[in-house]
């Protein structure tokens, strides 16, 4: 018997019992007392899409996902895929270029693939994604529609492509002294409508040669910084200890080792930026939530999710500058490491 | 304005007001004095003083003083009646050009008189406008059945009409539409920034040493500015001037102890006198919880506080008078539910007095008070945030009385310093620090024509740091249609500088913060240019009262405040404004401008008898926001403490030979409050790896689909408490008291909120007994 109907009962035996009018008004609203259930929201079919567009990939992505309402645990429905995900090609995707605000050529049509969805809190029993290779251009703005074949509703984005960026030369470093370093302000000659500043990530992979017992060996060591040289900073005492760090990274990476010699070689620069979308998108759903507020970003109308840009490529063996050779070879944290300095001598 | 014309407008006017205080009135007679309770020393309030036999008479004030003025000279009849106490005549005679004190001691009566309590309270409905405003005093707030056996103020005014109260554990009080941020507490003069510890059921007030609370919910007149709501302006008693007393109690929830006593004793009557008072209360509910209440929470109920007030007063003999008192409150929540670490502080003191000029008809009030308070709040996932305001208030307040009329002027200088750090939801430091000065001047005159009273007030209020002057005029007035039937309104124009570091959105926050109004508001609202950054509203209330025989008496407001410009802390700020100057104000600014207004209708039935006592309140009212939406289109919300329907039933009946046993039951009905539903459940991908995520085969995390804002509705809520308390007298002087109340007698599931990762409801306080005891002596 549960509580309410255990109450009901006491109610219904004082009835009968006939007792007094304010046990009975009390019997009341000691009834009342279960009647506490949530008026729900009424239910919306609601569409959750993710795609991002990159000039530098050969094929564009979109994943589409279903909300589902539950007055439970919302977690008891995570792996129920068809709760969670539509049929196969429940969609038409169309990516629409514009450029000044007017329609570039057709609408491109994205094709449904099956692809491999990771397990975790949601079934990976199917995983429709939709792609198209279509080449994407730096210049335009792009609007995506996703058609629910079904029902005729459009949920759609409007996206900006983030533009290219060229590093034609590596960093400049300031001629090095015996077991000193410093640094100068990096500038990097780029093109596009991010703010260069807000670069998510990059990693510098420092390449050099190995010579040992007669063998050549390509190594490289991949430093993440943990400050971003192309974020203004002004001083070039934060910077010098910026590179000072960098220095002593890699003399912790690279063993000291007398039998053998070695070259620096360049520097491959892995640049990952998102769009403006993708940065705001990231932004607010990395902050904590409470039982009572979330954060909410979304770039999709009529539904949720996000459509947005990102830029992710790696510029491969930017050459080093004449004095960052020396600042290795002479510097006070590699010296001991044995690499050859501009003149392509050991010391 | 430019800010030197408005400086000189403003000195021009206290020039002006001056003047007026060296006015003359000839030809007739003045008496005055200050009433008391002959036992304790203790002024009595609002007690009808009058010549027997003529129209001419006054009600003692706060302090329990009296003038009655303009009287022709001749021999009179001085009375005085008042609830419980033996009514006092003397003979007196009125020369012309004369100002004569009579101080007035008033013995406890050995029987109740009913009709005489009737009276007194009638005549003075019929000769104080009193719209919109509820008087509280330690007699109401023990009837009400107390929580914990401790009885608050906190618990009575959730039976005040226009009161919505949102929760037990973390909710607030708000005001006819408003909420608490508008809302000006002054305990003794000084602003008290947080009347109410987190759980809800208590103020920072000791009710044994509390002598009135006067609750506007509206319309209130020109002696209170920089608030757009309402005004709770509470007035602490002195200490027994005659004898070393007392109090402790222990309950529950919370224990307290009182003492007060003489410093120096009235050598004779109407003599000067001096005593003390002294309050502690604390609640050690965090560990009786983990004994008597384990099953609403396993873990305890970890709410903490301990108040502490002293208060030095020094009475002269001809009614003048200066108080000096001091006080901390603080509180304090460990470890419950989301919250890692909660607490307040706020501590200050000041003075406060009353200057009664041998030569002069005029009373001169003043106070100056300093306080400062300080809030942190660090729940188990947001970054700490911490708010602090700190300042004095000073004032000066001259009163005339012109026989049945009275003038009444004064000045008010408020200094502060507020200090506000916060981390938004988008990782956006909000940080202010700001010195605010505002001067307010005021001044009313109460005109009694025949059957009409009339009160017109005019404030003029200056905001330093916005460089703002505003204007405020006001009306209250009474028709006393017949001695039984009167009609009442009042109205006018409010504004504030203080804005809330929550937002009115949030269901619950304990964060209670200020800030200064911004100066960084959105150009445009509602497209309409944003001329200033102050909050403004505007009141009209119209009423009748109406007594029905000699015990019921009936009471209909219906009010319309008009909230034309509100701001409010941006829940939807997600850009930062210097990097993305095109996004729209309502994703990039700090502050957003709404607007609302609040209508509604409050109806109140009061019966009062030697043995029944019954409070019928019922509200009924609309709450409403506008914000503008990204795209600048205004769009309208209910906000969270939206109640349509409010309904307060309270019922005492006392018995047994000697009334000393007390039954008291009280029935809140409230329907449903608004909350933002949620439309559903989602796979959200949270781009964890950042640009290398592969959202194509990522398995996502729950993310949640909000319904519109607010639209959805809570189930109503409603709640029995019951009190039962039984008196022992032990001796003249010593007093017994036992309390058994019962909160949610029948158990009712209110929901408070509903915690959305589980869909998991947070039920309000659920039966919950209580005993308490407590000794006076």
């Amino acid at each position: 018997m549960s509580d309410c109907d255990y109450r009901s009962s006491i109610l219904i035996a004082l009835l009968m019992k006939k007792a007094g009018s304010i046990l009975l008004l009390f019997s009341l609203l000691f009834t009342f007392s279960c009647e506490t259930d949530l008026e729900m929201a009424e239910y919306k079919e609601i569409s959750v899409v993710y795609a991002l567009i990159n000039i530098k990939d050969t094929a564009q992505y979109l994943r589409v996902n279903r909300g589902y309402s539950t007055s439970g645990d919302p977690n008891n429905f995570t792996q129920v895929n068809d709760s969670i995900n539509y049929p196969f090609d429940a969609f038409d995707v169309f990516l629409e270029e514009y450029n000044n605000g007017s329609l570039v050529g057709d609408p491109v049509q994205y094709q449904p693939i099956d692809r491999q969805k990771e397990p975790g809190l949601f079934s990976n029993a199917s995983n429709c994604v939709y792609k198209t290779t279509t080449p994407i251009n730096e210049d335009s703005e792009y609007k995506l529609r996703v058609i629910n074949r079904a029902t005729g509703s459009e949920t759609w984005g409007m996206a900006s492509v983030l533009g290219g960026m060229t590093l034609e030369e590596s960093f400049y470093w300031e001629r090095a002294f015996y077991r000193v370093n410093y640094a100068a302000e990096i500038v990097p000659d780029y093109v596009g409508t991010l703010d260069p500043y807000d670069h998510e990530h990059y990693i510098m992979r420092f390449l050099y040669w190995e010579y040992a017992g007669g063998e050549t060996h390509y190594k490289y060591v991949d430093w993440v910084p943990s400050m971003d040289p192309f974020k203004g900073i002004a001083d070039d005492d934060t910077l010098y200890q910026l590179f000072d760090a960098y220095y002593k990274y890699l003399s912790e990476e690279i063993p000291v080792d007398p039998g053998v010699k070695r070259r620096a070689r360049g520097v491959d620069y892995m640049l990952a930026l998102p769009g403006e979308e993708l940065q705001y998108f990231i932004q607010v759903y990395e902050q904590p939530t409470n039982p009572h507020f979330f954060p909410e970003y979304t770039n999709m109308h009529d539904g949720n999710g996000l459509f947005g840009s990102k830029y992710y490529y790696t510029y491969f063996g930017l050459k080093l500058k004449m004095k960052t050779i020396d600042t290795i070879s002479w510097g006070r944290y590699l010296y001991h490491h044995r690499f050859a300095d501009s003149n392509g001598e050991w010391h | 304005m430019k800010l030197r014309n408005s400086t000189a407008y403003l000195l021009s006017c206290l020039i002006l007001l001056l003047f007026i205080s060296t006015e003359s009135f000839a030809q007739t007679g003045t008496i005055r004095g200050s009433v008391y309770e002959k036992e304790t020393g203790e002024p009595v309030i609002f007690t009808n003083v009058y010549l027997s036999g003529t129209t001419y008479g006054s009600s003692s004030d706060v302090n329990g003083l009296y003038v009655i003025s303009k009287i022709p000279p001749g021999q009179y009849t001085l009375m005085v009646t008042y609830l419980g106490y033996d009514s006092v005549s003397m003979a007196v005679e009125v020369k012309a050009d004369e100002i004569i004190t009579h101080n007035l001691y008033l013995n406890k009566a050995s029987v109740t008189l009913d009709v005489v309590n009737i009276s007194a309270e009638r005549q003075e409905a019929r000769t104080e406008t009193k719209t919109s405003v509820t008087k509280v005093t330690p007699k109401e707030i023990t009837t009400i059945p107390s929580v914990g056996g401790q009885p608050d103020l906190a618990q009575y005014l959730q039976v005040v009409p226009g009161v919505v109260f949102t929760g037990d554990q973390g909710g607030q009080l708000y005001i006819r539409g408003g909420s608490p941020i508008q809302n000006k507490v002054l305990l003794d003069g000084m602003i008290i920034y947080n009347p109410f510890h987190s759980i809800g059921l208590f103020s920072v007030f000791d009710t044994d040493i509390l002598r009135n609370a006067d609750v506007y919910t509206g319309g209130f007149g020109a002696e209170y500015g920089g608030r757009i709501s309402s005004v709770m302006d509470i007035t602490t008693r002195d200490g027994n001037k005659k004898r070393f007393a007392g109090k402790v109690s222990a309950s529950t929830f919370g224990a307290k102890v009182m003492i007060e006593g003489p410093m120096s004793k009235q050598k004779e009557a109407g003599g000067a006198s001096s005593s003390f008072v002294f309050s502690a209360k604390n609640s050690y509910l965090e560990q009786s919880s983990q004994i008597f209440y384990k099953y609403i929470n396993e873990d305890g109920l970890p709410f903490n506080y301990l108040d502490l007030y002293g208060k030095l007063s020094f009475n002269f003999g001809n009614g003048s008078k200066i108080n000096l008192y001091g006080f901390n409150f603080t509180d304090n929540v460990n470890n419950y539910k989301t919250i890692a670490d909660f607490s307040w502080k706020s501590a200050g003191g000041g003075t406060n007095f009353v200057i009664i000029p041998a030569k002069s008809a005029v009373m001169i009030g003043g106070h100056a008070a300093y306080s400062k308070y300080k809030i942190s709040l660090k729940d188990n996932i947001n970054p700490e945030r911490t708010s602090e305001i700190s300042g004095f208030n000073m004032g000066f307040d001259f009163n005339y009385f012109l026989g049945r009329d009275q003038l009444k002027y004064g000045i008010e200088v408020l200094g502060f310093t507020t200090d506000y750090f916060f981390i938004n939801s988008v990782g956006r430091t909000i940080q202010q620090k700001e010195n605010t000065t505002e001067l307010g001047l005021y001044v009313k005159y109460k005109k009694t024509a025949g059957k009409v009273l009339i009160e017109p007030s005019f404030r003029l209020q200056w905001y330093a740091s916005l460089s703002t002057v505003s204007p405020e005029p006001r009306l209250s007035m009474k028709y006393n249609v017949t001695d039984h039937f009167r009609l009442k309104f009042a109205g006018g124009l409010y504004s504030q500088n203080l804005i809330s570091a929550t937002s009115d959105r949030d269901v619950v926050n304990l964060f209670y913060g200020f800030l200064s109004g911004p100066d960084d508001l959105p150009d445009e609202f509602d497209g309409k240019p944003v001329t200033h950054n102050l909050q403004k509203s505007q009141h009209l209330i119209l009423g009748a009262e109406f007594d029905l025989g000699r015990f019921i008496t009936f009471n209909l407001e219906g009010y319309y405040k008009n909230f034309s410009q509100l701001t409010n802390l941006n829940r939807n700020k997600i850009f930062d404004e210097e990097k993305a100057p095109h996004e729209p104000d309502l994703l990039t600014k700090d502050f957003i401008v709404e607007k609302g207004d609040a209508e509604g209708i409050d109806f109140t039935m009061k019966f009062d008898n030697r043995k029944f006592y019954i409070w019928a309140v019922y509200s009924f009212a609309y709450v409403n926001r506008y914000y503008e939406d990204a795209h600048g289109v205004l769009q309208h919300y209910y906000p969270h403490f939206d109640r349509r329907h409010n309904v307060n039933l309270l019922g005492v009946y006392r018995f047994g030979g000697k009334m000393d046993w007390e039954f008291s039951a009280r029935w809140n009905f409230g329907s449903g409050f608004p909350f933002t539903q949620t439309q559903g459940y989602y796979e959200k991908i949270d781009f964890e790896e950042g640009i290398y995520t592969d959202y194509t085969s990522a398995n996502g995390e729950l993310g949640i689909l909000y319904a519109d804002l607010n639209a959805g509705r809570l189930p109503t809520y409603h709640r029995l408490d019951i009190d039962l308390k039984k008196r022992f007298h032990i001796s003249e002087h010593t007093l017994f008291e036992v309390d058994v109340s019962v909160v949610n007698v029948y158990n009712r599931k209110n929901i408070f909120y509903v915690d959305r990762i589980t869909n998991e409801i947070v039920y309000q306080l659920p039966f919950m007994p209580s005993l308490g005891v407590s000794l006076a002596f």
